[in-house]
């Protein structure tokens, strides 16, 4: 860094004087190769170009255009005839004043922190069950990984839904007949926990492989002398796992911490297949809570608001995270 | 000269091309019309509404008409209809027409996505008309919907199952409805999945029968306002008599909703006594087991006193025309083509539904199943005529209110309650 910044107002003012002193561009062979030196000094702009162009259409206008329908008064009918009425902020109001807002949002918080808690847990187990297992075993383990993260999340709802159906489900026929309990009939979605019990089930299922690999392939970047060190010092699993292994990969864990809760804060598509929000709005979440404001009773502006306040707790929620993340990264370099 | 205004004309047509875009309802005018006559136009019906032999002969006589023009024909799911609808009508182009169900017209035409068909009446035939599908498709007097055709549920059961139950002729008051299926349990009961009433506990269309028989509504209009009427004594006590039946009888999931864990799928099985349904679903049950055909019959659901039937719901859809529709003329004539006499004869024989004509309405009049269906029709009602009744469906109002009384999760009066005021601030929202 230091070499090229003591270099740079040497190029920049030869570049200024060549491009007034030669508009039309020269054949000598000095300016022609700062010319170079330059293009070499915009490339990396032009190659992330692509890229700020497409964030900027999937996400900058987007959240924009969710900020600024938050302060509209949209309706079916103002959607329809596309008409623009500023509210100020009384859709905020609305939703502040709603009661099952809060109810909601303190769900929201609880099972997706209970989420990524046993997400973590089952993916810690997993890659270090990945470590020990040999060649054959551990390919098997992570093919089956890759294809349950692969699986399309409505799918997969789709799948857990069914094995967990009162009447044709698997898991009642296996529970019916392996033990004394008769659940030929049993229902998991006619009260609150069950339901829930399904579909954390099913978002954790999904979550492990993305945890579990990261983190296997954190683990392959410890050398085994340091395991070998504790080993001989007397440490057993457990004390090698939390004296060694844990502060060693503590970088990855706090990226899939936050990662897993931003991703658990917005789970939609298994809610919507599984419970809909039911029995009786017991299941609801935040983003689903959002979708029945808006596709629901057609109060677009209404839900926007309650989308952008969705925003601002996932953001407060893992700015912790990031913080420590971007001082873990500094004292790395 | 004349060569230069069309240059400049041209020139002028295209910077302003990008804009035009944009609005759409610049109808087009004299010899344009001829050139930019849309080579399709797009038709949205729902699943199961119309067979395909009806679809096709009404395409057939309209690309007589409009040789240049193709009917699309898409069709929609009714899960999550109103979102996709409520997408496609504030998209640039919405279909043309639209099968829309009867109880979500007025909100589609309240906001402004629907065209105003009023002065059309006479042409359709409208006077003779289903007098509760044209309600549904009013709103402030005028016409956005018009009846496409109309459904009622009825008891369907299964004879050799009635047969081996002991049960000879079907039940005629409440009473008896009870008494039946007390037989139907006993003699098939043994099998834990068996239920002799199949009522899946979101099912509220079927659950409405009971309400209104025993003297309740849904809401009720006080000086321009509405206020939900579920908690009056009267609907409490239909809801109880409906929870003892569906508690004692039923082993559908309380959670479940008709169209997950339909109810044709357990009376194809063995594995259901009655259940609720529309006239079409005797057919799904008989094309997915051929052996059970002529096996499969109907009864009114009686009613509290004896010799009644209990009110049904009267469900079914109206054909509407989109406002954003970029060939109105066109849309029109395909519609009128299917709302008119020979598509729905066609429609109520091969489909089984009620037409939309009282003047059709003997066409079943020697079709033992069919006939029972069209007479529960006489006695039918519909849910309140307010664009803002669509909410209380897409709320789940009704469906939350069945589950927490079947789940024995709250008592019918607080969980009445509750649905009261939701419907009463969804109304009046």
């Amino acid at each position: 860094m230091d070499v090229l910044d003591t270099g740079q107002p040497d190029v920049d003012s030869a570049l200024a004087t060549t491009t007034v002193g030669a508009p039309l561009g020269g054949a000598p062979t000095g300016p022609a190769r700062r010319h170079r030196r330059r293009a070499g000094h915009l490339l990396p702009y032009w190659l992330l170009l692509p890229s700020v162009v497409v964030l900027v259409g999937l996400l900058a206008y987007p959240l924009f255009s969710l900020v600024t329908t938050s302060f509209r008064r949209l309706d079916l009918r103002q959607l329809i005839r596309r008409q623009t009425i500023w509210v100020g902020t009384a859709n905020y109001r609305a939703i502040l004043r709603d009661h099952e807002f809060w109810v909601v949002t303190l769900r929201t918080i609880v099972f997706a922190m209970v989420c990524v808690a046993a997400t973590l847990l089952a993916g810690t187990l997993v890659a270090l069950l990945m470590r020990r297992l040999g060649r054959g075993m551990r390919l098997l383990v992570s093919v089956g990984m890759l294809l349950a993260w692969a699986t399309p999340t409505v799918s997969a709802a789709t799948v857990f839904k069914w094995l967990f159906d009162e009447q044709y489900g698997v898991v009642n026929w296996l529970v019916t007949e392996l033990t004394p309990l008769d659940w030929s009939a049993h229902s998991w979605f006619d009260s609150k926990w069950p339901a829930f019990f399904v579909l954390g089930l099913c978002v954790v299922w999904q979550a492990i492989p993305f945890v579990a690999l990261t983190l296997y392939a954190g683990l392959t970047s410890i050398p085994e002398e340091i395991y070998e060190a504790a080993t001989i010092d007397g440490a057993g699993a457990w004390r090698q796992f939390w004296a060694v292994t844990r502060p060693l990969l503590r970088p990855i864990f706090l990226i899939l911490i936050s990662l897993s809760l931003i991703w658990d804060l917005k789970v939609f598509s298994q809610l919507y297949v599984i419970t809909r929000g039911g029995p009786s709005r017991s299941t609801l979440l935040l983003n689903l809570y959002t979708y029945n404001l808006g596709f629901g009773v057609s109060r677009f502006g209404v839900a926007a608001a309650a989308a952008v306040i969705m925003v601002v707790i996932t953001f407060i929620a893992t700015a912790f995270y990031i913080r420590t993340m971007i001082r873990v990264g500094e004292e790395a370099l | 000269m004349k060569h230069r205004h069309l240059i400049a004309a041209g020139i002028a047509a295209a910077l302003l091309g990008v804009s035009a875009c944009g609005s759409s309802n610049d109808a087009p005018t004299g010899n344009n019309q001829a050139a930019s006559q849309p080579k399709e136009i797009t038709i949205w019906l729902m699943n199961g509404s119309a067979p395909d032999s009806v679809v096709q002969a009404v395409n057939k006589e309209f690309t007589a008409k409009h040789p240049g023009t193709t009917p699309k024909i898409e069709i929609q799911q009714w899960d999550g209809i109103q979102e996709k609808t409520t997408t496609a009508l504030a998209g640039n182009t919405p279909p043309d027409v639209l099968e829309i169900g009867s109880t979500l017209v007025s909100k589609f035409a309240d906001s402004g996505g629907l065209a105003d068909l009023t002065g059309k009446k006479s042409d359709l035939g409208g006077d003779s008309w289903l007098k509760g599908l044209t309600e549904a498709g009013t709103l402030d007097g005028k016409i956005y919907g018009v009846p496409y055709y109309g459904g009622v549920r009825a008891v369907i059961y299964r004879t050799d199952m009635f047969t081996k139950a002991g049960i000879s002729s079907p039940p005629t008051d409440l009473a008896s409805f009870t008494a039946m299926l007390d037989k139907l349990q006993k003699k098939f009961g043994a099998d834990p999945k068996f239920s002799a009433l199949y009522f899946p506990g979101q099912y509220w269309y079927a659950a409405l029968p009971f309400v209104w028989d025993a003297g309740g509504e849904l809401a009720v209009q006080d000086g321009g306002q509405w206020k939900g009427a579920l908690d009056s004594p009267q609907a409490q006590a239909g809801l109880s008599t409906l929870k003892d039946l569906v508690t004692k009888y039923s082993k559908a999931p309380v959670n479940g909703n008709e169209n997950d864990n339909d109810p044709a799928t357990p009376m194809g099985e063995g594995k259901a006594g009655v259940i609720i349904d529309n006239g079409w679903k005797v057919g799904v049950i008989t094309k997915a087991h051929p052996e059970l055909k002529g096996k499969v019959a109907v009864f009114a659901l009686p009613g509290k006193s004896p010799g009644t039937t209990a009110p049904v719901f009267l469900g079914g859809s109206n054909l509407a025309i989109s406002e954003g529709s970029k060939a109105p003329d066109l849309a029109y004539d395909w519609l009128k083509i299917m709302a008119g006499t020979t598509a729905q004869t066609q429609l109520a024989t091969d489909g089984g539904v009620i037409p939309n004509s009282t003047n059709l309405l003997n066409l079943h009049a020697k079709d033992p199943i069919l006939s029972v269906f069209d007479a529960a029709a006489k006695n039918s009602r519909s849910t309140p005529a307010t664009p803002k009744w669509a909410n209380v469906e897409s709320g789940t109002i009704l469906q939350d209110m069945l589950v927490a009384i079947f789940s024995g999760k709250s008592s019918v009066a607080d969980a009445t309650k509750t649905a009261s005021e939701a419907i009463t601030k969804t109304l009046n929202s």
